[in-house]
């Protein structure tokens, strides 16, 4: 088990790391029992608890429905046109705004990050937006756009962009300055070396930042939906806590972390397929 | 010119040279969205010094700071644990993954059904968004720690809680502040988010009402305050770490910002 301190990782950037480790892949152990049974025998218990609880147990009078009545509906609500156009509306503003963001942010990140006077002239204002939550200017554009699917692509791009960018500048701080110096001492162009060097340099912090930031899109492109009623699974949650069926609503929101699920599993496949020729993803950390 | 100097002007061109065109600039246009900087000032002075402080930005001050102390504070001392129990740590895996990757955005409404409207329902929600990457870089941080130094306090037989307080818990903090430092965004974001859906007081209340009131210099002040709030709480953030870590080598050493 190889965690990854942040000694590793001096500008406090998040470092390059796949999750889901321990899960996948599926490893068979020299032991007699396979390393799946646990994890697979004790979510089967906690489920079994959870349906328990809920209808038999304390929590009977609670508003919290059983496994497998969320199950149920979600079964139900799957097999309806609705739910795909709302799965739709959701994938579509969060797809826009997490590329639109990612195009400007990069470029951004390795302009600044290479270059000091252009760094410390943006750093105050950078500094002041940074912790400016994305869903707080929300009313702001909501004046600027109107309600609509501008609304959520602007809301979500702009909370992916500072991660993005932070990813970015901690990427190209973290390129080994010996690696700067030979591509320097081979006479190598400035413009090559910027895309060579910086840039390939970069990479995996921008992969990890890629992969957070799809995500945070999601989180964020739910958020204005629910809140000014924009076409999508937020709006749909929404609709249904409001109507008072709860067991749709928790239907829902299944759904919504099994996308999560899906998200986070892609594009850590994706980082692992991008970046297979990077030091980080060999698995053998000292 | 000295280089500190050169360092600090640098710095302070780019802001001074926005705020004088968004002054200016502002004053002479009439847009409905953008009203004069000057105005805006002034309702930032009206609203905050100290007007509305106890009654938006207070209750806002007091969800965010309970609930990301009840979120990371039972997330250290379950990481801690899973940490030093690999099997139970693995059967909660899935369980913990998908719970994890449930937009917390969604969640409010679940939040909302079970604990009705308050400060309760606030605080817990925020915990719970504050849980889980300091609980993940917890057991990752507990994990990391060399095998020879659990060896080593065994054979010492240092007490089960010594062990944890001055072994365990130093060595794994670089990997909790990272974790801490995650879970203080999503804290923001969630409060603001909490309070728009939720509450009738608190700051993100007040900008969204602001906004759909038409009231679009208050908005710009809650909103400049929100800001104001959040570099704050990252300053002290950082304080307490440069603290707390000041024995971890080279944990900042930012190639951009040396001089």
């Amino acid at each position: 088990m190889t965690a990854v301190t942040s000694e590793q990782n001096p500008g406090g950037g998040v470092v390059p790391r796949p999750e889901f480790k321990n899960t996948f892949p599926v490893q068979i152990n020299t032991r007699r029992v396979p390393r799946w049974v646990l994890p697979t025998v004790a979510t089967i218990l906690i489920l079994l608890v959870q349906e328990w609880l809920t209808r038999w147990g304390p929590l009977a009078d609670s508003s919290l429905p059983p496994v497998s009545v969320i199950v149920q509906q979600l079964a139900v609500l799957v097999i309806t046109p609705e739910f795909w156009i709302a799965l739709g509306d959701t994938l579509q503003g969060w797809a826009i705004g997490l590329i639109a963001a990612t195009a400007v942010a990069v470029p951004f990140g390795l302009l600044l990050g290479t270059t000091r006077w252009l760094y410390l002239s943006f750093k105050l204002i950078i500094d002041f937006l940074r912790p400016i939550p994305s869903i707080a200017l929300l009313p702001l554009f909501i004046l600027i756009l109107g309600m609509g699917m501008t609304l959520k692509i602007w809301v979500v791009a702009i909370g992916v962009f500072f991660p993005m960018l932070f990813q970015t500048l901690y990427g190209v701080q973290d390129v080994d300055p010996v690696t700067r110096d030979t591509a320097r001492a081979y006479r190598i162009t400035p413009i090559r070396r910027f895309f060579i060097v910086e840039f390939m340099g970069a990479t995996p912090y921008i992969a990890t930042g890629v992969r957070l930031s799809a995500s945070v899109a999601l989180v964020v492109s739910v958020a204005v939906e629910l809140l000014v009623s924009v076409p999508g699974v937020g709006a749909e949650i929404f609709m249904a806590q409001n109507a008072g069926n709860i067991d749709l609503m928790y239907a829902w929101i299944a759904a919504t972390g099994l996308l999560g699920l899906l998200i986070a599993f892609v594009f850590i496949r994706l980082e692992k397929a991008a970046m297979h020729w990077h030091a980080s993803q060999r698995g053998v950390v000292a | 010119m000295s280089k500190r100097v050169k360092n600090i002007l640098l710095q302070l061109w780019l802001p001074v040279l926005i705020v004088l065109v968004w002054w200016f600039g502002s004053a002479a246009a009439s847009s409905a969205f953008f009203p004069p900087l000057s105005d805006i000032v002034e309702g930032f002075r009206a609203n905050w010094l100290f007007e509305r402080v106890p009654t938006e930005f207070l209750p806002s001050v007091w969800r965010f700071l309970a609930g990301f102390a009840l979120g990371s504070v039972i997330a250290v001392i379950v990481g801690t644990i899973l940490g030093q129990v690999p099997w139970l740590y693995r059967s909660l895996r899935p369980t913990v993954d998908f719970l994890r990757s449930i937009p917390v955005t969604t969640l409010v409404s679940a939040f909302i059904i079970l604990f009705g409207f308050g400060n309760f329902m606030n605080i817990a929600y925020i915990a719970w968004a504050a849980f889980f990457p300091v609980l993940l870089n917890t057991v990752d941080g507990v994990l990391g720690i060399e095998p020879t130094q659990k060896d080593l306090a065994r054979t010492y037989q240092v007490s089960w809680w010594d062990r944890q307080v001055r072994m365990i818990l130093p060595a794994a903090s670089p990997q909790i502040f990272v974790g801490l430092r995650i879970s203080l965004a999503v804290a923001l974001l969630v409060m603001v988010y909490g309070e728009m859906v939720s509450t009738t007081d608190g700051l993100g209340f007040f900008i969204l009402f602001a906004q759909s009131t038409f009231r679009v210099v208050d908005m710009w002040s809650g909103i400049i305050l929100l800001g104001l709030l959040g570099l704050f709480v990252n300053l002290i953030f950082v304080a307490i770490e440069t603290r707390v870590l000041a024995w971890h080598r080279g944990w900042r050493a930012s190639v951009l910002e040396g001089s």
